[in-house]
């Protein structure tokens, strides 16, 4: 930047920070104002008088109604042993695809990662419907069967062309010498790459995490016990009393839904920045 | 050694997740599962739980209830039906019993007994429940879909009454609205409000879904008035954000003291009583008014059928009827606040609704629902239309500047689709 | 010719552990995405009702869902939706990515916080929006007026114009950080020997953004806009929270309208035609996204 004008490049920075600010407070607004109406009491909540972005007399009713009064907890576990179970499945079976398409040689290994790419585009809004037709018919809706099965089908593709991205990167010689030394292909995958590729496993593994987490249409239309259900759709479903809304448990457990993976994301922020943007630069 | 951890911390984690995957080692007793819907007063759900296990015990049976919320009902019920298993009870809105006839088991035993000794079914009870010559399920309860509104607002206009003509209710709405108090009744895609406050009102004006023959019969002078009508009452009666009202909203409104009146099952006075203190006194509730054809009242209805896979159809008959007793449905309604009515006719006089005198008018409405498809039987196609807002989004495109004409010419090849015709 | 022997078992133990190694992904996805497909096709051909498998019945799905208006309705909705959220979040996303992308202080931070929309889960996030813009209590008229914008309150979900951009604007806000973040990562492999060049050559800032920045991002530009398309026009949550397709329809999309006909309606055969309708639409922006990858490999 020339070093002309300092005062004008005071400014500019100033314009910049300012333009950022308005851009955080749209993208942060919201969660914002989820944690002051999940702390104000009724009184102050459905009262016009009082001053919507200040909270009086914080309350932690909405939370102790939360936790007592419905299966918040019960849709915790559900998310998380879903997003867990998924993750893991889709992560095995992407590691095995991402490495045999890496290295192996075989007919059909474009065929087969151009059907990778292809079902990583496929939105789960396209099949809800057949698919609860097969879920119904075998009898599974309702349970974590469900979801563990069908998950995969988005976070499988997923992992499995990141990961693929990911695998390339790392050098071959070092199996090559091993698998020379008389080693079999699934070893040198297990003892030689996989332990270099932790960074990227790990990272993949968050995503899909997420990706499973955040997971809605399949959760709604295969699962309808109260119970049963996972975060997203069990407080979408579940916390309006049919004909009432509770509102401040409501924006309490939208926050407690999404404090998980907000942790998780920032733990890792810059695997997640680099993974994400690997994915679409790289490849 | 860290390799050896980590490999065993998965393990471990995976062994869990398998664990908690599997439900708990089926008991020797024997379990009757049954599914119904989330109420509206929690209370009840507790009264019918506490019932239940009362029953379970004295004759050796779990009972396992669960409780859904409405709009996942219908999913529950198909996917159930499909798979040939589920729950042995499942609670039946509206006219749904007809659409899932054939998968229910004949409750003719049970429901006739319990009419003999308890003065005989509403007709409402018989055209949601009865379905080719049998009972498919059992009458359970009704909501008494009524009005809910603030008798100081009304006063203030110089109205002792709810008006009981919707010529009346216009009139009266119009002068609330000046004021601003306006009435609303939701005009959107409310899963339950919206189809449950314009059907009657355009059974009222003498509407019709289907002719003798079967044949849709919406495009006719008296549905032409209904539309006129709603067209004036949204106009200078109601809140314009009725557009996007779901089924929470009225009842917000109310609690808010921003509407005077609205079309609703009677949660709204019980809520008040923690949520708007200040308005409780104020809430009243009276019938849905009449209109040129008459009082119609909406088929908030619920019945229990028993699926035909279930291995306890016995047992469950039994629970059936048992839960239907002076003994325990009164006991139930009672908890319910007046959300709940039987459509028996040895209960309508039921002390219950004398306690606290704004309950009085409610089990009135009683002899006014009509079912969807009306005046046909409620068919699976009637239900279909009503899932998809086909009447709601009628009115609310006409009020929102489609002419009268246009709005029920879409209507009527909107039904017909529905009802291939 | 012992080592040509030798070298064709190894090649053909090679294929056998490729597909070894591909296989279970590839059964899994034929199982989960390819047979409910043609599941669907197959039910948009029929009259099945939820609980019971119809009969065959041809074309008669489609030839109702082009026939009716709230079809038709729901076609021009989605059309005006996905132009709408993916032109906003190109801009914005740009303009954002450009802004962070000059050296700031705390950027570790800002590029992490911004990332929260996309991060939780949207039906969440989308309830929170809903009670924003609710009629009586939200907070978005309530502070319009207050800072003296706006002296009617907004029918933000109330009618029809509006309920779209509302719809918009929530899709708007939560995808635009993917956009910014792949942006960014498109700009800081900007190599800064061109804009030397380019400033050497008198190029003012707007013309260095015109001719070097926005050229060289195009190629991740484009890939972003084409993933977000797919995502956006089969989008569900956002609606279905908000508005339930209301009001009077004008805001269903493809996967919502499948919803209420398929699941809440009990119609399992037009739910079904209803979503393979998007396929075409699906399928090109595949076609699309695969080209532009090739010309990059």
């Amino acid at each position: 930047m020339p070093k002309k004008f300092p005062s004008l490049l005071w400014f500019r920075s100033l314009l910049i920070y300012l333009c950022i600010l308005a851009f955080l407070i749209f993208f942060l607004f919201p969660f914002a104002w989820m944690l002051i109406v999940s702390l104000k009491p009724d009184q102050e909540l459905y009262n016009f008088a009082s001053f919507p972005l200040w909270v009086k007399n914080p309350t932690l009713d909405h939370y102790r109604f939360l936790f007592n009064e419905t299966s918040l907890a019960a849709w915790f576990k559900n998310s998380f042993v879903v997003a867990l179970s998924s993750t893991a499945i889709s992560l095995g079976v992407g590691i095995l695809a991402a490495y045999g398409l890496a290295r192996i040689r075989f007919r059909g290994s474009s065929g087969f990662a151009l059907m990778i790419f292809v079902t990583y585009l496929v939105p789960t809004s396209l099949l809800f419907l057949p698919l609860s037709t097969v879920i119904s018919f075998f009898g599974l809706a309702n349970s974590y069967w469900a979801l563990v099965l069908t998950y995969p089908s988005f976070l499988i593709p997923f992992c499995t062309w990141l990961l693929l991205g990911y695998f390339k990167t790392i050098p071959l010689a070092l199996e090559e010498s091993a698998m020379i030394d008389g080693c079999g292909r699934f070893q040198a995958m297990v003892h030689i790459v996989l332990p270099l590729a932790i960074p990227g496993i790990v990272c993949v593994g968050l995503f899909a995490f997420t990706l499973s987490w955040q997971e809605f249409i399949y959760s709604l239309t295969f699962i309808s016990s109260a119970g049963q259900k996972t975060l997203p759709s069990g407080i979408v479903t579940d916390l309006v009393r049919g004909d009432v809304y509770f509102w401040g448990s409501l924006m309490a457990a939208c926050l407690l839904g999404s404090i998980p993976i907000a942790i998780l994301y920032s733990l890792f922020l810059d695997y997640f920045v680099t993974g994400l943007t690997a994915g679409s630069v790289k490849s | 050694m860290k390799k050896t951890a980590l490999f065993l911390c998965s393990l471990a984690a995976f062994f869990w997740v398998v664990f908690a995957m599997y439900p708990g080692v089926a008991s020797a007793q024997k379990t009757l599962t049954i599914l119904t819907w989330s109420d509206y007063v929690p209370a009840a759900d507790k009264k019918l739980v506490e019932q239940a296990a009362k029953w379970g015990k004295a004759n050796n049976v779990k009972v396992e209830i669960n409780f859904v919320s409405l709009g996942d009902l219908p999913a529950k019920i198909s996917a159930s039906v499909m798979s040939k298993s589920g729950p042995d009870i499942v609670a039946l809105w509206y006219g749904t019993p007809h659409v899932y006839a054939e998968s229910l088991v004949d409750l003719d035993g049970v429901v006739e007994d319990l009419g003999k000794r308890h003065g005989g079914w509403y007709e409402i009870a018989k055209s949601a429940n009865f379905v080719k010559g049998h009972w498919k399920s059992l009458p359970w309860t009704y909501l008494p879909y009524t009005v809910t509104y603030r008798k100081d607002l009304f006063k203030q206009v110089g109205e002792t009454q709810f008006p009981d003509t919707y010529d009346d209710l216009l009139r009266v709405g119009k002068k609330l609205k000046e004021k601003g108090f306006p009435i609303g009744m939701s005009l959107g895609h409310a899963l339950g409000d919206a189809n449950l406050s314009y059907y009657p009102i355009w059974w009222a004006f003498g509407g019709k879904e289907v002719d003798k023959d079967g044949r849709v019969a919406i495009d006719s002078p008296e549905t032409a008035a209904a539309v006129e009508y709603v067209k004036k009452l949204y106009k200078e009666a109601m809140d314009p954000t009725v557009l996007s009202w779901g089924d929470p909203d009225n009842n917000t409104a109310m609690l808010a003291g921003k509407i005077s009146a609205t079309f609703t099952a009677p949660s709204i006075y019980s809520a008040s009583k923690t949520k708007a203190p200040q308005f409780k006194e104020h809430f009243d509730h009276a019938l849905t008014p009449k209109g040129p054809a008459g009082r119609f009242g909406a088929p908030l209805v619920i019945g229990l059928g028993v699926l035909n896979y279930s291995k306890n159809q016995d047992t469950a008959k039994k629970f059936l009827t048992w839960i239907m007793e002076k003994e325990q449905l009164p006991e139930w309604i009672e908890t319910s606040d007046g959300m709940h009515a039987a459509m028996l006719n040895g209960y309508e006089n039921d002390p219950f609704w004398q306690k606290d005198p704004k309950h009085a008018t409610l089990p009135k409405i009683g002899p006014h629902i009509r079912t969807f498809g009306y005046p046909g039987p409620p068919t699976q196609k009637a239900e279909e239309a009503r899932a998809r807002f086909i009447l709601v989004d009628m009115f609310a495109k006409a009020v929102q500047g489609m002419p009268t004409k246009e709005a029920i010419g879409w209507a009527a090849s909107e039904f017909r689709k529905v009802y291939n015709q | 010719m012992l080592f040509a022997l030798a070298s064709t078992f190894r090649s053909a133990q090679a294929r056998l552990s490729g597909y070894l190694f591909v296989g279970p992904a590839f059964l899994w996805l034929v199982l989960i995405i390819g047979v409910p497909f043609f599941l669907s096709v197959y039910l948009s051909l029929t009259n099945s009702m939820a609980g019971k498998w119809g009969i065959f019945t041809g074309l008669d799905n489609y030839i109702k869902l082009l026939d009716s208006q709230i079809f038709r309705r729901t076609l021009q909705n989605s059309l005006v939706f996905t132009a709408g959220s993916i032109a906003l979040k190109t801009v914005l996303g740009t303009a954002l990515a450009l802004l962070l992308n000059e050296k700031l202080r705390a950027r570790n931070f800002f590029r992490g916080a911004i990332l929260l929309p996309w991060i939780a889960p949207a039906s969440l996030s989308t309830l929170a929006w809903l009670w924003i813009f609710n009629p009586f209590y939200g907070v978005a008229n309530q502070i319009l007026k207050g800072i003296g914008l706006i002296s009617a309150d907004i029918p933000w979900l109330s009618t029809s114009g509006w309920a779209l951009f509302s719809v918009i604007l929530v899709n708007t806000w939560r995808g635009t950080p993917f956009f910014v973040i792949s942006i960014l990562a498109g700009l800081s492999s900007v190599p800064q020997e061109l804009y030397e060049a380019a400033r050497v050559d008198g190029a003012n800032a707007w013309k260095r953004l015109l001719h070097v920045t926005l050229p060289m991002i195009q190629p991740i530009l484009l890939i972003v806009i084409l993933f977000s398309t797919i995502m956006t026009f089969s989008d569900f949550q956002i609606v279905y929270i908000l508005t339930n397709g209301g009001p009077a329809n004008s805001t269903h999309l493809f996967a919502t309208l499948s919803y209420q006909t398929g699941m809440i309606g009990g119609n399992i055969g037009e739910g079904a035609a209803i979503l393979l309708f998007m396929a075409p639409f699906l399928a090109l922006l595949i076609y699309l996204q695969l080209r532009l990858r090739g010309r990059e490999v």
